[in-house]
C-alpha cells in the first residue's frame, strides 16, 4: 500500500514539545548571571540528569546521563530534583497561554500539547502566520521547543518528539519525515519495537509500507490500531483543554530566600501572568491569596483584599509591596504561590470614568493603598443601624464591604462617642437636658437599661451622660 | 536712587505699586475659598478656608466645639478624610447633623509615621476634599511637605492639635486656637493671611449642637447627685 494514497489528507494537527519545560521555566525565573550556571533537574528514582540547561550541555552533560558521572564530568553542576506535579501544572499554564491563538488544545503531559489547526486556517490566512504567532509566544516563555505538523495527532507527536521542526500543509513532506524516523522515536512498546527489528524493519517508512491486514496478524491487533492512529484512519476523542475558572499558579523559588526583593522579582512574573488571564476574559479580582510554602513549616498566608476592582499588575503590584512590607516573612520560602478564586466580570464603571480625573484615583482606590499597609482595619467607613442601643447603633463598616442604606430616625446624638462608657463623678457636671430612656434588648444578653442626659463639664463642654443601676457614665461628647 | 524714590509722594508710589498695602486683601481670582458657614469667621479669613490649605486648629480642650465649627463645611463637601481622631465619630450624631455619614473615612494608624504616610496618601488621591487630622505636634518639614502637597492637589486639612505653647514658625495657612468657656465658643486668629493676628472673639458655633440653657437658669441648677 502507498503511503501516500491513505494519507492523502491535510495536515490537521500540530504538536509542540517542550523537552526542557520545567527548567526553562525556572532559568526564566533567575538572574542573568545565575542562568549562566551549569544546571539540571534530575530524576529522583534513577538518578540520573533529565532536563539540562545550555551551560551544562556544553560541559558535555546529556539527559539520560547518572548523577555520577555528570557530577565528574561538571562539577560545579546545580541539580535538582524533576517534579512532576509542577511540570504538569507549567503544562496548563502553556495551554492557557496558547489558548489566545488557538481553541482547540489537548495536554499529553508531561511536556507536549496537541493544537487542531484546520479550523484556524480562516482565521490566521495561512499556516505560516500562525506558526509566526506560536513562535512569538513561545520566545515570550522562552522556551525550547520544537512544533511540528501531522496529518494525525500521533503523527505529529512522534515528529515533534523526534525534535523535527516542520510545519506545512503538505501531508506528503509529513510522511517523508515520518518515515525516516527510527522506530525507536515512536511511542511503540519495547518488546514490539524489539520484534520489529527483528525481521528488518528499521524505520517508520518499512513498517507503513507493510500491509496492515498482516502486520496485525502477526502482532495482534493492538498494532493495527496503531497503525490506524498513525495514518489518521481513526480519530482518538481528544480531550480539549478548558481554562480553569481560578487563577493558580505556584513557582519554585529555586533557593530558600526570605529577601523581599527576589519575591518581588517572582512575584512580579506571576501577577503579569495573573493580568494575562484577567485581561484575557475580560475579569478583574478584588482578592489575592499569596501562600509563602517554607520547608519544615506551615505556609505563611498572606490575604490581600482590594477595595477596588483590579486586574493590571502595577497596581496589584504596588497593593502586594505595601502588605509585604508591613508583615515581612519570617521564614525564608522555598514556593511562592498565587491563587486568585474569586473573579468578577470587569466593568468599566461610566460613573468613575466621569468623576474621576486623571492621575485622581477613586476612593475604593485610596482605601485599597491605605488599608495594604495599615491592615484591614485600621480603615473603615461610618455606617448606621436600625439598633437603639448607643454603642450598637453604628457600625465601621470595612473598605470592601457596601454601606447598606438604613433609613433611621434622627435624634439628638453627640459627634463623639467613647469606646467604653468612662464612670464618672456627676458632681462635676451641670445637667442641661433629659432624661432620654433607653430600655432595649431584652430579647438578647444585651440587655440596656439608661436615662441619658445631657450635662456640662467644668469646661462647658457638652458630655452625653447616662446613669443605670451601676451609677454614672460618660459615653459620649457634642462638638 | 534711593533718595529720588523718597522724594516721590507717596502716593505716586501707590498708583505704580511699588508699596505693598498690608491691609488691602489681595483678590487673587485663582484660590477658591470654602465658606465656613460663620460670617464673621469668614471675614477674619478673607472669604473662608482656603482650598488646598493646612490649617491648624489648636484645641484648649477636646470636644469643645472643633467639629461644630467645621459642621457647615462638612455638609458640602463629598469625601471627608478622618486620620486618628481621638475617639469614634458616632454615626448617629452626624447622621442628626444631616451629614452624608457614608463619604466619612475613618483612617487608624499606630505610629505617626504611618500616620503622616497615609495623610499625604489621602491628598494624593485626590478624591477626598477635606482632611482632618489628630496629631499631638508636627514638626516644620511636615507641615511644609503637607502644605506643598494639599495645595497641588486642592485638598483642605485641617490638623487638631493641643494648644502649642511654643510660637514657632510653621507653614499653615491659617493658625487657630479655639477655646471655650462659660462665655461661649471663642476662635483666636493666631496666625492669617493677609492680616494680624486677632484678639479672640466669639464664634456661634452653638447654634449647631443641642440648645444650651442660659447661664443664668445654669447657676440654678442643683448639683448633684440626683
Amino acid at each position: 500500500m502507498a503511503p501516500g494514497n491513505a494519507l492523502r489528507q491535510s495536515n490537521k494537527w500540530l504538536f509542540l514539545h517542550a523537552p526542557q519545560l520545567l527548567l526553562d521555566f525556572q532559568l526564566t525565573l533567575q538572574a542573568p548571571a545565575q542562568q549562566q550556571q551549569p544546571q539540571a533537574l534530575v530524576c529522583q528514582q534513577r538518578q540520573c540528569l533529565l532536563q539540562l540547561n545550555s551551560a551544562a550541555q556544553q560541559a558535555g552533560l546529556h539527559p539520560g546521563q547518572s548523577l555520577a558521572v555528570a557530577r565528574s564530568l561538571c562539577a560545579e553542576l546545580e541539580v535538582r530534583l524533576y517534579q512532576e506535579l509542577q511540570e504538569q501544572q507549567l503544562l496548563r499554564q502553556l495551554a492557557h497561554a496558547f489558548y489566545q491563538d488557538i481553541a482547540q488544545i489537548a495536554l499529553f503531559p508531561p511536556q507536549g500539547l496537541l493544537f487542531e489547526v484546520r479550523s484556524l486556517q480562516r482565521l490566521y490566512g495561512s499556516l505560516a502566520q500562525l506558526q509566526q504567532r506560536l513562535q512569538q509566544r513561545l520566545q515570550h516563555w522562552q522556551l525550547t521547543a520544537s512544533l511540528a505538523s501531522g496529518f494525525s495527532p500521533l503523527a505529529a507527536q512522534l515528529l515533534a518528539q523526534a525534535g523535527v521542526n516542520i510545519v506545512t500543509g503538505e501531508a506528503e513532506l509529513v510522511t517523508a519525515q515520518l518515515g525516516q524516523l527510527p522506530l525507536s522515536k515512536t511511542t511503540l512498546a519495547p518488546e514490539v519495537q524489539k520484534r520489529l527489528t527483528g525481521v528488518g524493519i528499521q524505520h517508520v517508512a518499512a513498517l507503513l509500507a507493510l500491509p496492515a491486514s498482516s502486520l496485525s496478524q502477526r502482532f495482534g491487533k493492538p498494532m493495527s490500531h496503531y497503525l490506524a492512529a498513525l495514518r489518521g484512519q481513526v480519530q482518538a476523542p481528544q480531550h480539549y483543554y478548558r481554562p480553569p475558572p481560578y487563577f493558580y499558579q505556584r513557582v519554585d523559588l529555586l533557593s530558600e530566600t526570605s529577601d523581599w526583593p527576589r519575591l518581588v522579582f517572582v512575584l512580579k512574573r506571576m501577577l503579569k501572568n495573573l493580568e494575562d488571564f484577567l485581561c484575557a476574559r475580560q475579569l478583574c479580582t478584588r482578592e489575592l491569596v499569596i501562600d509563602a510554602h517554607h520547608r519544615n513549616k506551615e505556609c505563611t498566608r498572606l490575604h490581600i483584599r482590594f477595595a477596588h476592582d483590579s486586574w493590571q499588575q502595577a497596581d496589584m503590584l504596588s497593593l502586594c509591596q505595601l502588605h509585604m512590607e508591613r508583615q515581612p516573612l519570617q521564614t525564608p520560602a522555598l514556593e511562592l504561590s498565587l491563587k486568585v478564586t474569586r473573579l468578577r466580570p470587569l466593568r468599566a464603571e461610566p460613573q468613575d470614568m466621569l468623576t474621576t480625573e486623571h492621575g485622581r484615583w477613586t476612593p475604593a482606590e485610596l482605601l485599597s493603598r491605605l488599608q495594604a499597609r495599615l491592615g484591614e482595619t485600621a480603615v473603615y467607613r461610618l455606617g448606621l443601624t436600625s439598633e437603639q442601643r448607643p454603642d450598637r447603633a453604628q457600625q465601621s463598616v470595612r473598605a470592601s464591604q457596601k454601606v447598606s442604606t438604613v433609613t433611621v430616625k434622627s435624634r439628638v446624638r453627640p459627634l463623639w462617642l467613647l469606646t467604653e462608657p468612662e464612670p464618672v463623678a456627676i458632681n462635676e457636671f451641670t445637667r442641661q437636658w433629659g432624661p432620654e430612656r433607653i430600655d432595649s434588648g431584652w430579647w438578647d444578653n444585651h440587655h440596656l437599661q439608661r436615662d441619658y442626659y445631657i450635662g456640662l463639664d467644668a469646661h462647658a463642654r457638652q458630655a452625653w451622660l447616662f446613669r443605670d443601676q451601676r451609677g454614672w457614665f460618660l459615653h459620649g461628647w457634642f462638638g | 536712587m534711593v533718595s529720588t524714590i523718597a522724594a516721590q509722594p507717596i502716593q505716586e508710589l501707590l498708583a505704580k505699586g511699588l508699596v505693598w498695602q498690608g491691609q488691602q486683601q489681595l483678590e487673587d481670582s485663582a484660590q477658591r475659598y470654602l465658606s465656613t458657614g460663620y460670617p464673621e469667621l469668614d471675614k477674619t479669613l478673607g472669604g473662608g478656608w482656603l482650598a488646598g490649605s493646612v490649617n491648624e486648629l489648636q484645641l484648649a480642650q477636646n470636644y469643645s466645639g472643633e467639629l461644630a465649627l467645621l459642621l457647615p463645611l462638612l455638609r458640602e463637601v463629598t469625601g471627608t478624610v478622618w486620620l486618628n481622631p481621638p475617639q469614634e465619630p458616632y454615626a448617629p450624631g452626624w447622621h442628626h447633623q444631616q451629614l452624608d455619614i457614608t463619604q466619612q473615612y475613618v483612617i487608624r494608624t499606630e505610629t505617626e509615621r504611618d500616620a503622616l504616610w497615609a495623610l499625604q496618601q489621602s491628598l494624593q488621591a485626590g478624591c477626598m476634599p477635606v482632611v482632618l487630622a489628630w496629631f499631638a505636634s508636627l514638626s516644620a518639614t511636615a507641615v511644609r511637605l503637607i502644605q506643598q502637597c494639599a495645595q497641588q492637589h486642592q485638598v483642605t486639612v485641617f490638623v487638631f492639635t493641643s494648644e502649642q505653647s511654643q510660637t514657632e514658625a510653621r507653614a499653615y495657612t491659617n493658625r487657630l486656637l479655639l477655646e471655650r468657656s462659660a462665655k461661649g465658643f471663642f476662635v483666636n486668629v493666631l496666625k492669617r493671611r493677609y492680616g494680624w493676628p486677632l484678639p479672640p472673639f466669639p464664634c456661634a458655633v452653638d447654634r449647631h449642637l443641642p440648645k444650651r440653657r442660659l447661664a443664668k437658669a445654669t447657676a440654678q441648677v442643683v448639683h448633684g447627685p440626683w
